[in-house]
């Protein structure tokens, strides 16, 4: 079959969409966003920065635990040690390329799989030289990105600011 | 569209104490509708500490509110807000990603789980045609100067149906301009009777412009205030400090003899 489909493909469009609204238009997202922003408004309109930040942190964990159940049980379907080789890593880049945006996040990250997915896709078309400077795509993009977001230039607009070791 | 006129508040015997520092000792103070009050401290006079009393921040040791003749508990702020007592602080509380309508929203103390943005924005229109200034609601707070922000967190508190403003400093992150426009827009409005402000500085010249009662605070206790028309500037300064000891205040004579000494001789050399 040509085009394989993952329910959690799907399970992740309709997240990016939840999220999206959630973060703009209900009381509880717009509680995460300020204590994520600014802990003194938060702290004035009387909300637990412990208690938000505690339940975003365990709400990320659990999404985070249902993108590595895809690995587990679909790609490649086998658990081994050092399973996720650095996707986690690769996740938060791709938080901060997108800006902080669900929606971005959807596309940025059909980005990075078309990366991860450039190596075995040419070995499969009988390319194979250089097989492993393509395998390494996925990784040359995130410290691509890194360092690009890093440059003081580059303004982290959306970027939460309560999220900094600076302050 | 009409406004509910703000409310009289008479604070009476106000009493806090940080275990053996009395912070605050029988502060009394009243705010006739639309005021626009002053009070006047040094750093640790007790200011901030009488404020957060009113709001509900800290619980005080004596003393009560009492909102149109009636006496009212204020457990926390939220209780202060169903007064009609809102806060504005030296530094913002806006979220600098939010946009000024999500900013305006966000104060809401009955925000619903689900915001109908349609319905807030048909509001907030309503109220920002009534308001003597502009915004752009879908700016982004970051991006405003710090004038600005500061008018919207005034706005904020407006459009949360405030009607006794407490601005804690607000001034102190403005320029003279942006504190000017600021106050300025805060006098205009308590002229037109919409809010009472009580404006907390150390800054006698904004005391002498805009306010029109002032109460001076030091060590806690209050020394003195009136009408600002009926007082000097050397009424405002001339209460001697409270000292902790003796021999402190006798040093502090001894400086104030010295820099009259100095200043006479700077006279007469200039000559």
């Amino acid at each position: 079959m040509a085009l394989e489909i993952n329910a959690l493909f799907v399970a992740g469009i309709v997240l990016a969409l939840a999220l999206r609204f959630i973060l703009a238009g209900t009381r509880w997202g717009l509680v995460v966003r300020t204590v994520g922003d600014n802990a003194d408004a938060a702290r004035a309109l009387g909300y637990s920065l412990r208690g938000v930040r505690t339940l975003a942190t365990m709400a990320g964990g659990f999404l985070a635990g249902v993108g590595g159940s895809f690995l587990s049980l679909y790609y490649p379907g086998t658990w081994n040690e050092g399973l996720s080789s650095g996707q986690g890593l690769m996740a938060i880049a791709l938080v901060i390329f997108a800006r902080w945006n669900p929606i971005h996040c959807f596309w940025v990250s059909l980005l990075f799989g078309a990366a991860t997915a450039l190596g075995p896709a040419l070995q499969s078309i009988g390319y194979t030289s250089n097989y492993y400077l393509f395998n390494a795509a996925p990784y040359v993009l995130t410290l691509g990105l890194l360092v690009w977001s890093s440059s003081p230039r580059h303004a982290l607009l959306g970027a939460p600011s309560e999220l900094t070791i600076s302050k | 569209m009409s406004e509910p006129t703000p409310p009289l508040v008479d604070v009476r015997g106000m009493t806090k104490r940080f275990g053996a520092l009395t912070a605050l000792d029988d502060v009394s103070l009243r705010l006739a509708p639309s005021a626009f009050h002053a009070i006047l401290g040094e750093n640790g006079a007790g200011k901030s500490t009488l404020v957060k009393c009113m709001m509900g921040y800290h619980r005080p040791d004596a003393g009560h509110v009492l909102v149109d003749g009636q006496e009212h508990h204020v457990g926390g702020p939220r209780d202060a807000h169903r007064l009609g007592f809102g806060m504005v602080y030296q530094h913002f509380t806006l979220v600098p990603s939010m946009t000024v309508a999500e900013n305006l929203v966000l104060g809401k103390d009955d925000l619903p789980a689900v915001i109908r943005w349609d319905v807030e924005r048909e509001s907030m229109r309503a109220f920002l045609s009534r308001m003597p200034f502009r915004v752009d609601l879908d700016r982004t707070v970051g991006a405003l100067a710090a004038g600005e922000k500061q008018k919207i967190e005034i706005l904020k508190q407006l459009f949360l149906g405030r009607r006794v403003l407490i601005l804690d400093e607000p001034t102190s992150v403005l320029t003279p301009d942006e504190a000017d426009q600021v106050l300025g827009v805060l006098g205009e409005m308590s002229r037109d009777g919409r809010v009472t402000v009580v404006l907390i500085t150390h800054k006698f010249r904004e005391v002498e412009a805009f306010a029109r009662e002032v109460t001076v605070l030091r060590a806690g206790r209050r020394i003195g205030g009136g009408a600002v028309t009926d007082l000097t500037r050397a009424d405002l300064v001339a209460a001697p400090p409270v000292f902790p000891s003796r021999r402190r205040a006798r040093r502090w004579r001894h400086r104030r003899r010295c820099s009259a000494w100095r200043a006479s001789r700077c006279s007469t050399t200039g000559a």
